[in-house]
């Protein structure tokens, strides 16, 4: 009787283990980023523009917030376009944390993204995303700080969101195909101070 | 069977030391370090790092940057002093636009690690069918003698 009872208890501390061991393997997987994590995080250069309202903006303006940094341009059929969806829902999913990340694109084509048609642009996704575009001069130098490759006036472009922190640390950098989720996994592991 | 199995095994594990495959290890973090000066180097037409580097799944890549000018790799940019890095999680043959090679393209091949298991599976695979050859050509070269009845006296 005492032999049966002995077994039952090993067989109780064996299965607390294996409970304990799946939640300690679930924990440490969630803490794992999605995105490029750069170590350790570099300071995002900063930069001055025009943004759709036609007043000066730079990026240190925004700090304070989770900035989502991507570079495009309005007449853009594919990746601009479906990135800015992938960016709109994000901070449609992110609810009353949505206030924490600003999206911010920066134009590769300025000779056709005038203020207006950036705006005109960005409002079919989010009202609160900034567009920003300025002179080649000012935006070929921005381009080479974020290593954006632009070719064929603007139409062929590196597709990198860059995520900077609130304090103008570039954190992350994700390829044009993440998908929303991961991109909400890594911005609340942040919020929790990752 | 045994016997099958036995000389498939004998016969993988003869080419595995011949071959010497670098795929038999478990996935780690990999370091591809650019080293200061290769943006210059580059733009002389110089190549100063690898034009291609082989993982296995599960891979990640961190590429360290000590380079005084930002890098890029593929999906991954690079800013200087900095590093970044990039899981490697399925089998495939890449080409990743990158900025520290004259070429501007690097190649990543990406293939399963060989594990225990996998070679066991191989061996099994091809020893098992193996044996039953062995077992059927066994009949012919020594085909089974029908019993002797005993007769009664």
């Amino acid at each position: 009787m005492q032999k049966k009872w002995l077994w039952y208890l090993l067989a109780g501390l064996a299965l607390l283990g294996v409970v304990a061991l799946y939640f300690f393997y679930a924990i440490k997987a969630k803490q794992t980023y999605h995105g490029s994590v750069i170590t350790p995080p570099a300071d995002a250069v900063d930069f001055s523009l025009t943004n759709q309202k036609n007043e000066t903006t730079s990026l240190s303006d925004f700090r304070g917030k989770y900035i989502l940094l991507f570079f495009g341009f309005t007449t853009c059929t594919d990746e601009c376009p479906a990135t800015m969806g992938v960016l709109m829902q994000v901070r449609d999913q992110l609810k009353d944390q949505a206030d924490k990340v600003q999206v911010v694109l920066v134009t590769t084509d300025p000779a056709r993204d005038t203020p207006q048609v950036i705006g005109e642009f960005l409002n079919r996704f989010d009202s609160t995303f900034v567009g920003l575009t300025g002179s080649p001069t000012d935006l070929q130098k921005v381009w080479k700080d974020y290593g954006v490759t632009v070719l064929d006036n603007g139409e062929t472009h590196s597709t990198f969101v860059y995520l900077i922190d609130p304090e103008g640390k570039l954190r992350l950098t994700y390829p044009f195909d993440t998908r929303v989720e991961d991109y909400i996994a890594d911005l609340k592991l942040l919020f929790k101070g990752n | 069977m045994i016997l099958g199995i036995l000389i498939a095994g004998i016969v993988s594990e003869v080419s595995f030391r011949l071959i010497g495959d670098r795929t038999s290890r478990a996935p780690q973090v990999v370091e591809l370090v650019i080293p200061k000066g290769t943006s210059e180097k580059v733009a002389l037409g110089e190549s100063v790092l690898p034009k291609e580097q082989n993982f296995v799944v599960g891979d990640t890549l961190v590429v360290k940057n000590e380079d005084t000018v930002a890098h890029v790799l593929g999906p991954v940019f690079i800013p200087a002093g900095s590093s970044a890095s990039l899981k490697l999680d399925q089998p495939e043959n890449l080409s990743y636009t990158c900025s520290f090679q004259p070429t501007k393209v690097f190649g990543l091949t990406v293939r399963e690690a060989l594990t225990i298991r996998t070679r066991i599976e191989g061996i099994l695979i091809a020893g098992i069918p193996m044996g039953f050859l062995l077992a059927l050509y066994s009949l012919v070269a020594w085909p089974l003698e029908p019993k002797k009845q005993a007769t009664i006296p």
